[in-house]
């Protein structure tokens, strides 16, 4: 009888304490949203700001762009080109 | 009765007054509070779909998405606006707001004022600017001031400026505040590049934050599809620059150049001037933002005697050396006299001669031997007077009047491309015909749809067959020798085979023809043995010359010389 109600007061403790470790946990949750809204937050901004970096590579590679800077570079558009059969390259050297 | 018995029965009462109520509250109007409770911490917010991007052909980016918002303020919220306003000014226009002199003293001032006064209205809300990037949003968060907020903003990034923005079209917003496109491609494929918002509802804490444990259903917003287009960065950038320098060299009120692949009816590249940023709409006429080439109708003056021709050939009514009869001096139809466009006549003209010298004689000639019937027919399945069904939002079609409402001299001005009116598109398309060996095809912008599993391509698509293959190498042959002895000789670059022809039509103005007001316009393809290109030309009033061989046709060789070069085709002879 006696190790029946020791055994009853064991079980009586651990069930206590597992509820309270219960509500501990779900506390945690449920406060836990302050850190699940900076993550989205963040990974919001690290995708805009990834978006704005491929823009700026777009721009960059932009046929205005590149135009611009071949002309400041001293490039200017072929006027006249000579075509040359192979055989009469041949026949140079 | 006694006392315990009468408390015993008002307990009764008391019970059974708060049973009822209780039933009330919580099963008749249970459901409707449960509503309410749920409404006040849970947030439902929309998912905002991304629009989908536009594509060269090479994958480069035509156009895509910029982050950014609107910067509002809540008027009634913020206690001090001077001082809210003088740390929005330093960040929207990056000044330190300190020893600041002259101009820019006064430009800081201005601004800081501007926004002082929009924060002092008695209002809820007001927008203070627009178009906010995302660092500058990053800066003034940081700052926390009260009462500002930010709102997303859909918006277009154009990396190529300007360029293709009448084939692109805009995105603007409809009467319920969507961005939807308007216009081209973007007008077009609005279902497809828009996308499908999506739903996020979970519940909140007091502070607005998520609970974990608490409901939470999302809908996942779908992002719209991609556009790849058949459109050539390269062939585009060559086009609308040389289309720029013609415009201001000849003077023109305006013009467009649209290059397509033959065999396939791919448009590689379609230029309108004047045109405007679709980046800022707004600030431009809204008369700019039909495009052109699909959507404005002109009368083809000479261009349309190779298709009139090519008609009378496939009927073997001529052959390229037929002579024509009636060509020794000008035609009387109808009362009306029909003359060459310089005054010379040649008496044994065949009809190569015909469209070499552009005479309008010989092609009365030869719409007298095609009659009205074939004459209306070719016309129709040239595709004139019906849409093309390119993937333009603004396409339109001039009509082509009633058969029987054609008179004699109808069918005389009708074959040198008078008194009847197409669209540029049209007339490439048609010309493209007999580039191809005959096919008439479908114009496509977009070459495939990207969805996020898979790429669907748009295949190139027959409308009809017109002419024969032989037919096509014979009016090839011609219109190389309209390029190598016509008009426009001395602009042709040496070595290469352009199949072309001039066009200059006088514009109807008032119920006559205006002498000093034309469109010029050039059509043509090239390699003609085998064409990679079809082009045309085409400038409203130019005022150096009226004539297409001394205005579109000069840029059309230039443009085409820049593209042998750039397709790597070279020279023949």
């Amino acid at each position: 009888m006696k190790s029946y109600l020791k055994y009853l007061k064991i079980i009586a403790v651990i069930f206590v304490l597992v509820l309270v470790a219960e509500v501990w946990m779900v506390n945690r949750l449920a406060t836990f949203g302050s850190k699940l809204q900076d993550l989205k937050e963040e990974q919001v901004t690290v995708s805009l700001q990834n978006q704005i970096l491929q823009n700026q590579i777009a721009e960059y590679v932009s046929l205005v762009t590149i135009d611009q800077r071949a002309k400041s570079l001293g490039f200017d558009t072929t006027l006249n080109l000579d075509y040359h059969l192979s055989k009469s390259i041949a026949s140079l050297h | 009765m006694d006392r315990t018995q009468i408390l015993r029965f008002f307990y009764f009462v008391a019970l059974l007054l708060i049973t009822v109520r209780l039933f009330y509250w919580q099963v008749i109007k249970g459901e409707e509070l449960q509503v309410m409770a749920e409404n006040q911490h849970q947030k439902t917010s929309t998912l905002q779909a991304q629009r989908g991007s536009i594509y060269f052909s090479d994958g480069s980016i035509l156009t895509t998405n910029k982050p950014t918002y609107i910067l509002f303020g809540m008027p009634k919220v913020i206690k001090d606006p001077d001082f809210v306003a003088e740390k929005l000014t330093k960040i929207l226009y990056d000044t330190p707001g300190i020893n600041l002199k002259g101009e820019e003293l006064v430009s800081y001032l201005q601004s800081t004022k501007k926004i002082k006064e929009v924060l002092s209205q008695d209002l809820y809300w007001v927008q203070i600017e627009k178009n906010i990037s995302l660092d500058k949003k990053l800066a003034i968060e940081k700052e926390g001031l009260p009462g500002i907020g930010f709102e997303n903003l859909v918006s277009r990034f154009y990396p190529e400026a300007s360029s293709g923005a009448h084939l692109l079209g805009f995105v603007g917003s409809d009467s319920g505040g969507r961005p939807t496109g308007y216009f081209g491609v973007e007008g077009f494929y609005n279902g497809e590049l828009k996308g499908s918002s999506g739903l996020i509802t979970e519940e909140k804490d007091a502070r607005g934050l998520p609970i974990l444990s608490g409901k939470f259903f999302k809908r996942e917003a779908t992002p719209g599809h991609d556009l790849i287009l058949n459109i050539d960065r390269t062939v585009q950038y060559i086009a609308e620059k040389k289309l720029k320098a013609g415009i201001l060299k000849y003077g023109a009120k305006a013009g467009s150049i649209i290059i397509l692949e033959p065999k396939t009816g791919k448009i590689l590249a379609l230029a309108s001037y004047p045109n405007y940023d679709p980046g800022s709409f707004s600030s431009f006429p809204g008369d700019l933002y039909k495009n052109p080439v699909v959507a404005d109708s002109y009368e083809p003056g000479s261009t349309f005697k190779v298709l009139v021709l090519a008609a009378a050939l496939e009927e073997k009514l001529v052959e390229s050396d037929t002579k024509c009869d009636i060509c020794s001096g000008p035609v009387q139809v109808s009362g009306h006299t029909i003359r060459t466009w310089n005054s010379k006549y040649r008496p044994e003209a065949t009809m190569t001669d015909v469209i070499v010298h552009s005479d309008n004689t010989g092609m009365v000639f030869i719409s007298r031997k095609l009659g009205l019937d074939n004459m209306y027919r070719y016309i129709q399945d040239f595709g004139f007077g019906s849409l093309t069904q390119v993937d333009l939002q603004d396409e339109t079609t001039p009509e082509i009047r009633n058969i029987d409402d054609w008179r004699e001299i109808d069918l005389a001005t009708s074959s040198f491309g008078q008194g009847i009116a197409v669209t540029s598109i049209q007339m490439v398309r048609a010309v493209a015909a007999i580039a191809n060996g005959g096919s008439l095809m479908e114009p496509q912008i977009v070459k495939a749809v990207k969805t996020k599993d898979k790429m669907v391509e748009i295949k190139p698509k027959v409308t009809r067959q017109i002419l024969s293959p032989e037919t096509t190498k014979k009016v090839t042959q011609i219109m190389v020798e309209a390029v190598e002895k016509g008009e426009s000789r001395v602009f042709a670059p040496k070595g290469f085979k352009i199949a072309g022809k001039t066009g200059t039509a006088q514009i109807p103005v008032a119920g006559h023809y205006d002498p000093d007001k034309t469109i010029a316009s050039f059509v043509g393809f090239a390699p003609a043995d085998d064409p990679k290109f079809v082009m045309l030309v085409r400038y409203t009033e130019p005022s150096s010359s009226i004539f297409g061989s001394e205005t579109a046709a000069p840029t059309f060789f230039e443009v085409a010389k820049e593209l042998f070069t750039y397709f790597r085709i070279t020279p023949t002879e």
